[in-house]
């Protein structure tokens, strides 16, 4: 990803009634990310699929339909065990939360 | 009976031919034989008798009676076919004889000449030996007399053995012979034959690839050649056709696997489309929620409509994609009629209301309780029509009946009956309001809306379950949409007290439920996920809800505070550690069977799509299915619907 691309924000309008969850939401999806990782290493595509799974489930009924996306994404491509697909869906991942912007509404 | 073959046919009636000839041959030339046989002893008698007549005439003349007695004597001693020889005088007196002592005086009654002159036969005798024939000789033209001798028949049947014994070896090779070529010929004949009945037999097994070797020229061999031909006809008949099915099933195939991807595309996009459409939708109800000028807000409740027509459309299209592409999988199960189709009218009692309409459900007395069907299948059709009702109809009432007829082997008919006040619809255009993306007048889609597909995809739904949906109505009077269901009678059956009149209108709901140990009037919920953001987020949603939230982290927990608690209503997730929710509902459900317990309603929350999911979903004891992501307002009805039924309850 292009530096100027990193710049590019996402805005996503958050109810505001869960600005209490929201935070800690969005920092458990870097964490994902470093899962993911991990479970490259070991190969462990079940594992990943199952966090793949809770992503989409979870993206958007907390308002982040790209996190949903992403989740089947990474689904599909675990199921597939296509690590490159894995790793491409966990960059996607990466570049939303860099670049996603909250506005409570 | 035994079926003779031609060939053996032919042999027999050729053995049968040869034999009969071989016969008569014989027997006319045994005949031939024995005249031959006869005359040349007659002959040959006739010329030893005058050689002795002439022998005779110097003792005779010289009354040497002795030499005329040794002179006979001699010649029957050197001819072994003579019988006897006697010579008697012109006066009839015997001179010389060979008989012994005793002369036979009837001997001498024989004439002295051949009777049968034309024939030159001979006066014969009977003996014990067979015929004799007596032959004369006149001695000196009978002045002296005249010899008689008798000559035996017996060598000529001797003769004509002998010679016959000689002819019936080459006769009876002639005709081995003649058999042997009478099977040649019918072996040489069949053979064609036999492989021409062969090949139409094998052609007529479908061997189609069988062809008849020959090489004649005959009516047989152009036989075979045209069989050979009109083989070769079907054969390639054959191919083409198999040609053209097996393209045919390439296409269909094609068309299938084209058929299945549209479904797979329009069940995978039901997300996709869903997710920005709920974002518009949800988007809209935030901004009612604001101050707004009286133009933005009728923008606001033109896209609000806009959308929400455009979800019932992109669900409509999917399920008719599930059923087209034959994913409609019926599911049967033990339902209570009465309270689904209450549950029904509850549901559309605001609709009905915002219209000012009077909604009303008539159940027959005689319907019973519990009966085995597709709850959901039914209830979407009856959704439908009641929704299209209320829809087309201005003022009013919309009336929901049924009628149960006589119940034979456990089955029960049930007519559904949804009538209403509404705009009717012309005698020429009924019939298509039952296709494809067809309202009885383009310009009623303008005016109500709809995707036109509600009516198809009941159709649909009820010929699927053996139905048939029908529709009567008058322009300006009203609409009547009718279909019998036949469903199997389940056990603990009640009947209803009287005709039940449910009025919606002014109907209300009401979430008071007690629950002891609480020390509150709130009703319980139980949530069960193994994410704590799923927890969170649902718990946040329903925070202003009057209902107190219970929260497990896995089935096994939810499970004891199963136990311990009674819900009116229970949130499960499907993948969990520890135990899964189809295992906890399962093990609910047995709990609540074992123990008389109320059935809790038990909604399953996941992200699987597909109907076989849901199918999954409903076999585990779940009620009701909530697809993840959500939006806040499906878990809001969710909620208040299992609620009203606990109130009922």
């Amino acid at each position: 990803m292009s530096d100027t691309s990193d710049c590019i924000e996402i805005v996503v309008e958050i109810d505001s009634e869960l600005l209490p969850i929201i935070p800690s939401f969005l920092e458990s999806r870097w964490s994902d990310c470093a899962l993911i990782e991990r479970l490259l290493e070991t190969g462990n595509h079940d594992e990943i699929s199952r966090l793949g799974h809770r992503l989409k489930g979870a993206g958007g009924s907390y308002g982040f339909d790209a996190i949903t996306d992403i989740g089947i994404a990474l689904e599909r491509a675990a199921i597939r065990q296509d690590h490159e697909a894995v790793v491409q869906a966990s960059v996607m991942l990466q570049n939303y939360l860099k670049r996603v912007k909250v506005v409570y509404v | 009976m035994t079926v003779l073959t031609l060939r053996k046919k032919i042999i027999a009636g050729s053995v049968a031919l040869i034999l009969l000839m071989g016969t008569i041959l014989f027997l006319l030339i045994s005949i031939e034989i024995h005249n031959r046989l006869e005359d040349e002893i007659q002959k040959r008698g006739a010329a030893i008798a005058r050689h002795l007549a002439d022998a005779s005439i110097t003792h005779i003349l010289t009354e040497n009676s002795v030499g005329l007695q040794l002179l006979v004597n001699s010649y029957l001693k050197n001819e072994e076919d003579l019988r006897y020889i006697f010579i008697v005088s012109n006066k009839k007196e015997v001179l010389a004889h060979t008989l012994g002592k005793t002369f036979p005086a009837d001997l001498l009654e024989m004439p002295d000449t051949v009777v049968d002159r034309a024939k030159k036969r001979s006066t014969a005798l009977r003996s014990e030996e067979g015929l004799i024939y007596d032959i004369p000789a006149l001695i000196q033209r009978g002045q002296l007399g005249a010899v008689h001798i008798g000559i035996s028949e017996s060598t000529v049947h001797k003769s004509q053995n002998d010679v016959l014994q000689y002819l019936t070896f080459y006769l009876a090779s002639v005709l081995f012979l003649g058999i042997i070529i009478a099977f040649w010929f019918a072996t040489t004949i069949t053979r064609p034959i036999a492989a021409l009945a062969e090949g139409v037999r094998k052609v007529g097994m479908g061997e189609l690839d069988c062809l008849i070797e020959t090489n004649s020229q005959d009516e047989i061999g152009q036989l075979s050649a045209a069989f050979n031909a009109m083989t070769e006809n079907l054969r390639n008949e054959v191919e083409e056709r198999k040609q053209v099915a097996e393209e045919l099933l390439v296409a269909r195939d094609t068309a299938e696997a084209a058929s299945q991807t549209k479904s797979e595309f329009l069940a995978n996009m039901s997300h996709e489309m869903r997710t920005p459409l709920t974002a518009i939708i949800g988007g809209a109800e935030y901004l009612e929620e604001s101050v707004l000028s009286a133009d933005q807000s009728s923008c606001l409740d033109m896209i609000h409509q806009a959308g929400n027509n455009l979800l019932v459309l992109t669900n409509d299209l999917i399920d008719l994609a599930r059923i087209e592409a034959g994913h409609l999988e019926l599911l049967p199960e033990r339902f209570n009629v009465a309270d689904m189709m209450k549950s029904i009218i509850r549901m559309l009692s605001r609709t009905a209301q915002s219209k000012d309409l009077e909604l009303s459900l008539s159940i027959a007395d005689n319907l019973p309780e519990f009966l085995l069907g597709d709850q959901l299948r039914l209830q979407q059709v009856l959704v439908n029509l009641i929704g299209n009702a209320i829809k087309f109809t201005a003022e009013g009432s919309v009336q929901v009946s049924t009628t149960v007829g006589s119940i034979v082997d456990d089955v029960v008919p049930i007519t559904f009956v949804v009538r209403d006040t509404g705009i009717g619809i012309e005698p020429g255009k009924i019939d298509k309001i039952f296709e494809t993306f067809t309202q009885a007048d383009t310009s009623i889609t303008r005016q109500y809306g709809g995707s036109g597909l509600g009516l198809t995809i009941s159709r649909r739904l009820v010929e699927a379950m053996d139905g048939h949906l029908q529709v009567e109505s008058k322009p300006g009077v009203g609409s009547s949409f009718y279909f019998t269901l036949r469903l199997r009678l389940m056990k603990e059956d009640g009947n209803h007290d009287g005709v039940e009149k449910l009025s919606i209108t002014d109907e209300k709901v009401s979430h008071a439920i007690t629950r002891t140990g609480e020390g509150n009037a709130l009703p319980l919920v139980l949530l069960v996920d193994d994410a704590l953001e799923n927890r969170e987020l649902i718990r946040l949603q329903l925070k202003k809800k009057p209902i107190v939230l219970h929260e497990a982290g896995n089935g096994r927990e939810a499970l004891d505070m199963f136990e311990q608690n009674e819900y009116v209503l229970i949130l499960m997730d499907i993948q969990m550690p520890i135990m899964d929710g189809y295992t906890a509902t399962r093990l609910m459900r047995d709990l609540e069977q074992r123990t008389g317990r109320v059935k809790t309603p038990i909604v399953a929350l996941t992200a699987h799509f597909g109907d076989a999911d849901v199918h999954a979903d409903i076999e585990a004891g779940f009620d009701d299915h909530i697809a993840k992501p959500f939006k806040k307002e499906v878990l809001y009805r969710c909620l208040e619907r299992y609620m009203d039924e606990r109130q009922d309850v």
